[in-house]
């Protein structure tokens, strides 16, 4: 479903090179992905997402090789694969609740599904804020629009980044349990990057959640991964 | 993408509005100046027919023509009617159409002369006939409107061209024809045998030699040789009477010959100035208007980077990202396109009407001049060129930092 083998990443100009240890997430579980700023959690972010170009290795996402693609195929293949809640929600202001869930389908050049989004709506109890602009909506409104707009185009993987951040605990608590809900609902893998303690709290205590650490330029050893993964992890990052 | 393009475009009422008159003043200008001068261009060439001369009394060859081609102005004086003999018998020309002028209906020209000036104008009748004998009058579709005559009427003219003159109560003339509406000088002329004018002022021979602004000559006439007419309308034979015809009529004693193309072209050139002047102010608005929608869209794209890597995220390619902004600009001149013709051309109507007050040249303020195709390359041009670099800035865009450093 999820993973890489012998992937490496080095940006343009720059020195270092981002190495990561070969990992394989199984079907019907949930990653969540650790490290400290700088630790490449943000590249590998990218590269699950298809922003950014394979450079080496392998890495496979909901069952397609990412390798070789191209930059048209990959955003096709985004908009087809991926659900993302960003770490800013994102929700443009210009358009009301119902309009920001019609730009998925716009981004692909695809006609709105209106139903979709309605159906979504009533999933999330959000239904009577479908005419609202998104300043008019409360911090937890937001991210349940945040939330219905990832979905509109059923995908296969839902990633979400610093979730909880700038939250309090109810809220962020509360966004993690929608998550984890939506990704149930909706069939598809959950991909949470975070360093949050109370997320990653709540994550460990699943079975079906699969933690990475990624340790940025400290050479670490193996790290076994806590529960539900068929395989161990390491994370590095050194010179090339 | 149209539509997100729309709201996007309006999510700043106050800057999109701002631009959108700065775009519609530019267009609105460059719009009037082309349909004004193109309109007046060729009502100018409708009302020059086909002439080659006019022949007049000595004087300014401008004037000559504005009287006798346009009847925009007053005549030079008159000319002896042995002139226009002596011109039809010249082998260099084709016809030689005689002009009376010095009274008006209403402040329309009263134009004594024969069934060959209707000719030259290729002129239709919407009622009536031409005259078959002195005192019936055919009118210009124009005057018959304005005045409310019709066939069968009778009415009298009044001395002089402008209006206010002495009115001739006791020669009256009976209207046979009314023309149909062509768009030339004939619209607004009030057009009688030449036999009309000389019997009208009968009694006033000799009354006046020279010409007063406003008090125009009447064409005089006793009989034979003291006969007089105002004007001569001169078509060659042959392009050598271009070349040896004015001149054998200015050697004449008290002539002056107008070439109405030569004059037309000095018009033009003197109107040209001003022209120039409008347009380049229009051009002026467009480069201002252009750089402030420059200005706006580098702005939105700065303010809403978020929300276009955002739409990168849910997989639009970065060219889609890029079309979206150049929709923008494209949407603003479109409307300004639409405004600006519609102001152009309603300031061009403005201006026909108040020409058409003044009993001056007809303009046509509907339909679209020929280089009136400049106006929406222009404003496609100039979205287009204000929108390339916001939107490459758009198509740049790092949308994992953008997505995950807070703004």
């Amino acid at each position: 479903m999820l993973g890489w083998s012998e992937l490496v990443h080095r940006y343009a100009g720059a020195t270092d090179t981002l190495r990561y240890v070969d990992f394989s997430l199984d079907r019907g579980c949930h990653l969540l992905l650790r490290g400290a700023s700088g630790a490449g959690k943000s590249t590998l972010l990218a590269l699950l997402s298809g922003l950014l170009r394979v450079q080496q290795g392998e890495l496979e996402v909901a069952g397609t090789s990412l390798v070789g693609m191209s930059a048209r195929a990959l955003d096709a293949w985004r908009g087809e694969t991926l659900g993302v809640v960003p770490q800013r929600l994102h929700l443009s202001d210009a358009l009301t609740v119902a309009e920001n869930l019609a730009l998925p389908a716009l981004a692909a050049g695809q006609r709105a599904d209106t139903a979709r989004a309605a159906e979504l709506l009533e999933g999330l109890q959000i239904a009577e804020l479908a005419d609202r602009r998104p300043h008019q909506l409360s911090v937890g409104q937001a991210q349940r629009v945040a939330l219905a707009r990832a979905l509109m185009r059923r995908p296969r993987l839902l990633l979400a980044d610093e979730p909880s951040a700038n939250l309090d605990d109810d809220h962020a608590l509360h966004m993690l349990a929608l998550l984890l809900d939506a990704a149930e609902r909706e069939g598809c893998t959950l991909v949470i990057a975070s360093h949050d303690g109370r997320v990653i709290e709540a994550l460990s205590a699943r079975e079906d959640v699969a933690e990475v650490v990624l340790r940025g330029l400290q050479p670490s050893g193996q790290m076994e991964v806590p529960t539900g993964s068929s395989t161990s992890y390491w994370a590095d990052e050194g010179l090339a | 993408m149209i539509r997100l393009a729309w709201r996007y475009l309006w999510s700043s009422p106050l800057t999109t509005a701002l631009n959108l008159l700065l775009l519609t003043l530019g267009l609105a200008a460059v719009t009037f100046v082309l349909r004004a001068s193109a309109q007046v261009e060729a009502g100018l060439r409708r009302d020059l027919a086909s002439l080659d001369l006019v022949v007049g009394a000595k004087g300014s060859p401008m004037q000559i023509m504005l009287a006798g081609v346009f009847h925009l102005d007053s005549p030079t004086g008159n000319i002896p009617l042995r002139t226009l003999q002596a011109l039809q018998q010249q082998p260099l020309v084709a016809q030689a159409v005689p002009l009376s002028l010095g009274d008006s209906y209403q402040g329309h020209r009263i134009v004594g002369t024969t069934p060959e000036y209707l000719d030259l104008y290729a002129a239709h009748f919407a009622h009536g006939h031409v005259w078959a004998a002195p005192m019936q009058a055919v009118l210009g579709a124009e005057v018959a409107r304005r005045s409310g005559l019709a066939v069968g009427d009778r009415f009298a003219g009044s001395h002089g061209l402008g209006e206010g003159g002495e009115a001739h109560a006791d020669r009256q003339f009976e209207v046979v024809g009314v023309l149909a509406e062509s768009g030339s000088v004939l619209d607004r002329l009030v057009l009688t045998d030449i036999a009309s004018v000389w019997a009208v002022h009968a009694g006033h021979a000799g009354a006046h030699e020279t010409n007063p602004a406003n008090e125009p000559n009447e064409a005089v006439h006793d009989d034979g040789d003291a006969r007089e007419i105002t004007l001569a309308l001169v078509r060659y034979r042959s392009p050598l009477g271009a070349a040896l015809l004015p001149r054998w009529v200015n050697a004449q004693q008290g002539l002056q010959s107008a070439a109405p193309a030569l004059e037309t072209a000095r018009l033009m050139r003197l109107v040209g100035a001003g022209t120039e002047v409008l347009q380049g102010f229009g051009i002026v608005l467009l480069v201002a208007a252009g750089l402030s929608v420059w200005v706006a869209l580098l702005h939105a794209v700065r303010a809403r980077q978020g929300d276009l890597a955002m739409l990168r995220m849910l997989g639009a390619p970065a060219h889609r990202i890029a079309t979206l902004i150049a929709l923008e600009a494209l949407m603003l001149a479109g409307m300004a396109l639409l405004l600006g013709l519609a102001a152009g051309h309603g300031l061009v109507m403005l201006l026909e009407h108040l020409l058409a007050q003044r009993q001056s040249l007809r303009l046509g303020a509907m339909g679209v001049s020929e280089a009136e195709w400049l106006v929406p390359l222009l404003a496609s041009g100039m979205a287009l060129a204000a929108a390339a670099w916001p939107a490459w800035r758009a198509y740049r865009l790092d949308v994992t930092t953008l997505l995950q450093a807070p703004r």
